[in-house]
């Protein structure tokens, strides 16, 4: 049968058709679907890991007990990943095991545009780059059986516009997927790290790499689609579509589905057919690269950018110099994506931003909107759980060029689940007088309100302990006096919590928590909030809530009654009394 | 062998535009062109601006749609069909919904852009959404009139969106949609092309 799947379905399809039973994750856009889709599947474990670290050795571990498992995440979250990632080429498979990593080039929902295809060959794994659904879902079983014949794990590569464009993907609907499970050999000495059996492993890897690269000339999708010689195209992932919308059948192409390690025997039968060689491929000249060095001539990176997406326009105007003819652009308002109506964290931020002296470290998660327009209470972003560890560096400066300010850092309940709380441990092991505000709306919302240690459900839907984070917060070390718990919408005890935290000289936490908006029904609200126009004198102070239901109609500033959540905070902040409850 | 036909839909997030790409494409594919339809998903869903590219035909390769190639482009709203109008060909066709955009950031400020476009269609999405008693429902007026647009019938997106919209806004929505295909069809007897 046939049906119409997201790349991220597709991958899933295919795990599960080649036996996959564990898989282990952390959400990341572009990568979460993966896993959401694999859970609804019979017979197989599914779950939420509190980061990519851990998600990457829970997998690995499955692995080397003899079940085939998966681990999916974004492209940064493979570098949290990284440690086990290396390592795993030096350990081994037993069944196999399958790394997704899903790329953002255009940065869609990142910090980065880093291209993981890099990490195949650092870490020195067989790399797979599915160009559409169909073959996300074929080359996932392709995945596992390299991985096992050649006793490696395999980096599985996507990109945005792989695991989020849907496309027909074609499967037996009734398989009965086979089961067999590899045997665990006890005291398998391969298996322990140590320098005199990864010495070893060393050499074994090397000659393992030759093996593969040799399967790697033979395997059906690094292939030659052969026309014209004038012209022949690299190209792999999404960009070999872009190619064959620009190109047709006009032009030949080398298609690469398995560019690590480099089909050398392919390239040069290519390079001896195609008289002028382009490579198009997204990201680094990882390709280009390896082309260069074998002393084929081509062109790559002086005319394909190395920065954002690619599409078919870019590769149209860069080979054929010529573009379609277009309507002139109109210059409309950008419309960026805000805090929900009713977020607890407007009343958070709205109390710090009172402070000029705070320095206010952010984090990963939907509070990063907390950085722009108008709230602009954030001053650093760097990656998860980095709030707590920077803020420390930064209030440190204090002892040698003091600047009178005092840092907070602002992390989410999964983000410090992910990697806050060590961050935390290491401030008050070594007294750094910081503020944590710990932002627990219940649930991970950026990436679709997925579960997490602290909501008490699983990925797959059972009920479990609930992670209490105060309970983890004191027994880090941080004294009861000074852990503050509120809810962010009573504006007073907010703004009476932040200035008693700004002025503590040891490690304090704020545990701010009000649930995520989307989590709640979508009944309306039982109150909602209107402006008196009339007492209303424009001073704005709501407006710089950024607040998305209040808005600005005829000069006058309005609460839609169709976005209000009847949440208080605007009526709070009003010095002229002038919101009521409607 | 029949040409692509590509297609934008253009949003602010909540107002539909992944609910109708879903019916949209699930129809085609069930109407038996190969189809692709790419989407973000991430920071796009609080309430920034959301689109999605539909294209199908025989076979597809893309699922991004080159500028100057789009067949038609669906505006929600006013600044979002601008925001797309150089994806448009020459000859192709904006469907916009008059939104009321009251907010003094877009009041009176875009309207007259759309003499540029040859082919334009107003839908009063908005209000016909609100008369069929669910304001909400301006997605499936739009998608309504892209149908009619597309020389589609209405029977095989009544299945369809009997099979991916939840019961109890069935008929609501497949009324709009109703509405929308209507709208269309009178929208195209009274038109203006603008010479360029």
């Amino acid at each position: 049968m046939k049906a119409l799947m997201m790349g991220n379905e597709a991958i899933a399809r295919g795990a599960y058709e080649a036996n996959c039973k564990i898989i282990s994750s952390y959400p990341g856009t572009p990568s979460t679907e993966i896993v959401e889709s694999i859970s609804v599947y019979e017979g197989v474990y599914a779950e939420w890991a509190p980061n990519e670290k851990v998600a990457l050795e829970v997998a690995a571990g499955a692995c080397i007990a003899g079940i085939r498992s998966l681990t999916t995440m974004k492209h940064v979250g493979v570098n949290v990943a990284a440690d086990p990632l290396f390592n795993m080429t030096y350990e081994g498979v037993n069944a196999g095991l399958v790394i997704v990593s899903a790329d953002d080039p255009g940065i869609h929902s990142s910090q980065n545009e880093q291209d993981n295809r890099i990490y195949a060959s650092h870490a020195k794994m067989p790399l797979l780059e599915p160009t559409s659904s169909q073959e996300c879902k074929d080359m996932i079983v392709e995945a596992y059986e390299i991985s096992e014949r050649f006793n490696t794990p395999v980096l599985f590569r996507t990109t945005t516009r792989v695991s989020h464009s849907k496309g027909i993907v074609h499967f037996q609907e009734d398989l009965a997927v086979e089961e067999k499970f590899r045997t665990y050999k006890k005291n398998k000495l391969d298996r322990l790290l140590l320098p005199a059996i990864s010495r070893k492993r060393h050499l074994e890897i090397e000659a393992n790499l030759l093996d593969i690269q040799a399967y790697s000339n033979s395997y059906p999708l690094n292939v030659i689609e052969y026309s014209s010689p004038e012209i022949g195209i690299v190209t792999s992932g999404i960009s070999y579509q872009y190619v064959k919308e620009v190109f047709g059948d006009t032009v030949s192409v080398l298609k690469l589905g398995m560019s690590y390690p480099f089909p050398d025997e392919k390239a040069k039968e290519f390079a001896a057919w195609a008289k002028t060689i382009y490579v198009v491929e997204e990201g680094e000249p990882f390709i280009e690269t390896s082309l260069k060095a074998m002393g084929i001539a081509c062109t790559g990176k002086e005319i394909i950018p190395v920065c954002g997406e690619l599409n078919p326009e870019i590769i149209r105007k860069a080979i054929t110099r010529e573009e379609f003819d277009c309507y002139e652009g109109v210059q409309v308002p950008p419309r960026p994506p805000r805090l929900c109506a009713g977020c607890g964290y407007l009343g958070l931020y709205s109390a710090v931003k009172q402070h000029r002296d705070i320095i206010a470290a952010g984090d990963i998660g939907c509070y990063t909107l907390g950085g722009t327009e108008p709230i602009k209470a954030l001053d650093t972003v760097l990656c998860m759980g980095a709030s707590i560890s920077m803020a420390t560096g930064m209030q440190r400066t204090q002892d040698f060029k003091p600047m009178g300010k005092k840092v907070f850092a602002f992390i989410g309940d999964s983000t410090f689940f992910h990697s806050g709380m060590t961050g935390l441990l290491n401030a008050v092991y070594n007294k750094t007088p910081i503020v944590i505000c710990i932002l627990d709306n219940r649930s991970t919302s950026m990436t679709g309100n997925q579960e997490n240690p602290g909501t008490g459900r699983t990925l797959q839907g059972s009920t479990s302990e609930v992670i209490r984070i105060e309970d983890i917060v004191l027994a880090l070390g941080i004294k009861p006096d000074n852990l503050r718990i509120l809810d962010p919408t009573n504006l007073q005890e907010t703004q009476q919590c932040v200035d008693t935290a700004k002025h503590s000289t040891e490690p304090f936490v704020i545990i701010s928590r009000h649930p995520c908006e989307l989590l709640k029904s979508k009944a309306e609200p039982t109150k909602k909030y209107i402006i008196d126009n009339v007492t209303c004198v424009n001073c704005k102070k709501c407006t710089m809530l950024g607040c998305s239901a209040i808005k600005i109609v005829d000069r006058q500033i309005m609460i839609d009654p169709l976005d209000c959540k009847g949440c208080s905070i605007c009526q709070q902040v009003c010095p002229y009394d002038s919101i009521k409850e409607a | 062998m029949t040409a692509a036909t590509s297609i934008i839909l253009a949003g602010v997030g909540g107002k539909g535009v992944i609910t109708v790409t879903n019916v949209l494409s699930q129809g085609l594919v069930a109407l038996g062109y190969d189809v692709k339809v790419s989407e973000v998903h991430g920071m796009s869903q609080r309430g920034g601006s959301v689109h999605a590219q539909v294209r199908f035909g025989d076979k597809i390769y893309s699922p991004l749609i080159e500028m100057g190639t789009a067949d038609y482009i669906v505006g929600f709203d006013q600044i979002e069909a601008l925001r797309w109008g150089s994806f448009l060909k020459q000859e192709g066709r904006m469907l916009v919904n008059l939104a009321e955009l009251n907010e003094d950031t877009y009041k009176g400020k875009y309207e007259d852009n759309f003499s540029r476009y040859k082919h334009v269609t107003y839908v009063e999405g908005t209000a016909i959404a609100k008369e069929t008693g669910n304001v909400r429902n301006e997605n499936f007026v739009m998608l309504g009139a892209l149908l009619q647009a597309l020389g589609f019938e209405f029977d095989v997106w009544k299945s369809t969106m009997e099979k991916y919209i939840k019961k109890q806004y069935q008929e609501d929505s497949i009324l709009s949609l109703l509405r929308g295909m209507r709208e269309q069809r009178v929208a195209r007897e009274k038109e203006t092309v603008y010479e360029l």
